[in-house]
């Protein structure tokens, strides 16, 4: 029970994750795989972005239908900031998390006045507004998008201009992402979240506000989610609206769903799948979504509960 | 005679044309029981929101611990020391029990805002939950999730909840609500236990459990109090008789 229990801590499951994503990138860097390292750089981004989703759905009861919002906004200050002259990893990336937290609480401020289905529609429009401004950038390619500048630097250094450089810094970022969200949760503050999502009426009552804990954690997964887009950024090299459409936010949602939102690896699960069946059908077929929602309906009927319990079982808390 | 903790003065509340708290004045000294007992749509569930803060009443104040917090909301007053067991079972489902007093012990504690060292590190916090647990006999139940806890269980869970954040005040809504028999004589037990400890303000419809608890009772009858006196006093009440307990003996 205790051995299960630490090996379902925090730290050991963003050990896991990140070993997991290293071999496969050692396996890709071996076969000399660029497409394979690529797609690894873009799976791990994804996966920061879905635990970040996973942590506002499952842990804080937050069903937010704009989280495309904040990724966009991270890529927009990777290719902004480019067009100013600034690559560094340690100041873009720093600056894309401060964006889109500060997206996400300033609109959070105002979503968590509602509650339920009206969430999930207020942060749809939000998201859809950030589209829209985004769209009307001229200066940063409205409408098309554009090209960013280079890809980021480190500490002066251009190593992650090879794929296999970005993707150690994607994976990495995943891997910190677990481990800090996996321990907010498990804190008292994340006690507090989790609480407030079963029973808002009963933490009320105990004299504990939740607004306070429920924008913070909006912010923060917000800033995640930025970092993630400042990653999608640099592998594309190319930042457009399209990051900010809603049929994304309601992918992630899918990931989210379909790793189990009980837990936040579930969120890596369900973007490894779901970009996994991209690759893999994508090819045949741009209808690839069909297959993936046959996929989401499986899995919603066999078990219902995310792959995860499907492949582990047992509770997650 | 000592400053009673609580006390409610002159309360009226009215939803339109209909008045169901009616210059309502009571108060509760510590160390007592004081049960409030009433038939149905006799407004003792409005006077629980009152108390705790939940409805605002239109005239009247409630003092409590010697303060003014008839303007004051549900979170402020349960920071003050009102503890509270809800009418329908209130905890956090998918918690472990322990998880449950935890938070409650954390409300009281504070340092909601820790977002780093594990909740269940916090020896100080883990301990104060279960002593909870263990004055309301869960500690065997204390890793099973409050969801799956038999009805009675869960009753008790919302006890130690109250009771983790040191209240100087139970405010005990209907503890008995729905309990079969053996499990209701297990939870007056619990109360008994508790009686002495810190005063509790009763509302109750379970008359063997008001009489067996009660150092004093209120009546309230039509949103007004109609008595209030020991047990003795208002079961001899020939207006409480009539209106609530019925023509025969129920008590």
């Amino acid at each position: 029970m205790a051995r299960m229990s630490r090996l379902r801590s925090p730290g050991a499951i963003a050990l896991l994750v990140t070993l997991g994503f290293l071999a496969a990138l050692a396996v890709a860097y071996v076969q000399d795989s660029t497409y394979w390292m690529a797609t690894l750089a873009r799976m791990a981004a994804l996966a920061l972005s879905a635990v970040s989703l996973s942590f506002l759905v499952g842990q804080a009861g937050l069903v937010s239908f704009g989280h495309a919002a904040p990724v966009g906004i991270g890529a927009y200050a990777v290719l902004i900031a480019g067009e100013f002259g600034v690559r560094e990893v340690m100041i873009v990336l720093p600056l894309a998390f401060a964006a889109a937290a500060l997206f996400s609480a300033l609109t959070g401020a105002i979503a968590l006045r509602t509650r339920g289905v009206y969430f999930i529609m207020i942060t749809l429009a939000f998201a859809q507004m950030a589209f829209y401004v985004a769209a009307s950038l001229s200066a940063f390619g409205g409408d098309d998008g554009m090209a960013i500048a280079g890809r980021s630097t480190f500490l002066g250094e251009r190593i992650l201009r090879r794929d296999h450089g970005l993707a150690l810094l994607a994976i990495g970022l995943l891997g910190v992402g677990l481990f800090v969200l996996g321990r907010v949760t498990a804190s008292k503050f994340g006690l507090v979240l989790r609480a407030a999502r079963d029973n808002e009426t009963r933490v009320r009552a105990l004299g504990l506000a939740t607004y306070g804990h429920r924008l913070a954690a909006l912010a923060l997964a917000g800033g995640v989610a930025g970092l993630s887009g400042a990653l999608l950024a640099n592998q594309a090299e190319f930042v457009s609206p399209s990051y900010m459409n809603w049929h994304v936010s309601g992918q992630a949602i899918v990931m989210v769903a379909l790793g189990g939102a009980g837990h936040l690896v579930g969120g890596v699960i369900g973007a490894v799948a779901v970009t996994l069946l991209d690759e893999a059908i994508g090819h045949y077929t741009e209808y690839w979504k069909l297959g993936l929602g046959l996929v989401v309906v499986g899995a919603a009927l066999l078990r219902g509960r995310g792959l995860l319990r499907r492949i582990v079982g047992g509770q997650h808390d | 005679m000592t400053e009673p903790i609580l006390r409610l003065e002159n309360l009226s509340k009215s939803y339109g044309a209909l008045t169901v708290t009616s210059d309502v004045s009571l108060d509760l000294r510590p160390g007592e029981v004081h049960a409030l007992i009433g038939p149905n749509g006799a407004g003792k569930t409005t006077l629980v929101g009152e108390i705790a803060g939940a409805v605002t009443p239109d005239a009247g104040r409630i003092l409590f611990a010697g303060r003014d917090v008839t303007q004051l909301n549900v979170s402020a007053r349960a920071r003050l020391g009102l503890g509270r067991v809800f009418q329908i079972s209130q905890v956090v489902g998918s918690f472990s029990a322990r998880d449950n007093v935890r938070l409650a012990a954390l409300a009281h504690r504070g340092g909601s805002w820790g977002l780093w060292r594990p909740a269940s590190s916090d020896a100080a916090l883990t301990a104060a939950a279960d002593a909870a647990l263990d004055r309301v006999g869960l500690s065997a139940r204390a890793d099973v999730a409050a969801g799956v806890l038999a009805h009675g269980e869960r009753r008790a869970l919302e006890l130690a909840m109250a009771l983790a954040q040191a209240p100087k005040v139970l405010l005990l809504d209907e503890p008995m609500a729905g309990t079969g028999r053996a499990e209701g004589a297990r939870l007056t037990e619990l109360l008994l236990s508790l009686k002495g400890t810190l005063p509790m303000l009763l509302v109750e419809h379970d008359m063997a459990t008001v009489f067996a608890l009660a150092d004093r009772i209120t009546v309230l009858i039509g949103g007004a109090v109609a008595i209030t006196g020991t047990p003795e006093a208002v079961r001899a009440d020939p207006q409480v008789r009539r209106a609530y307990l019925g023509e025969e003996d129920a008590v």
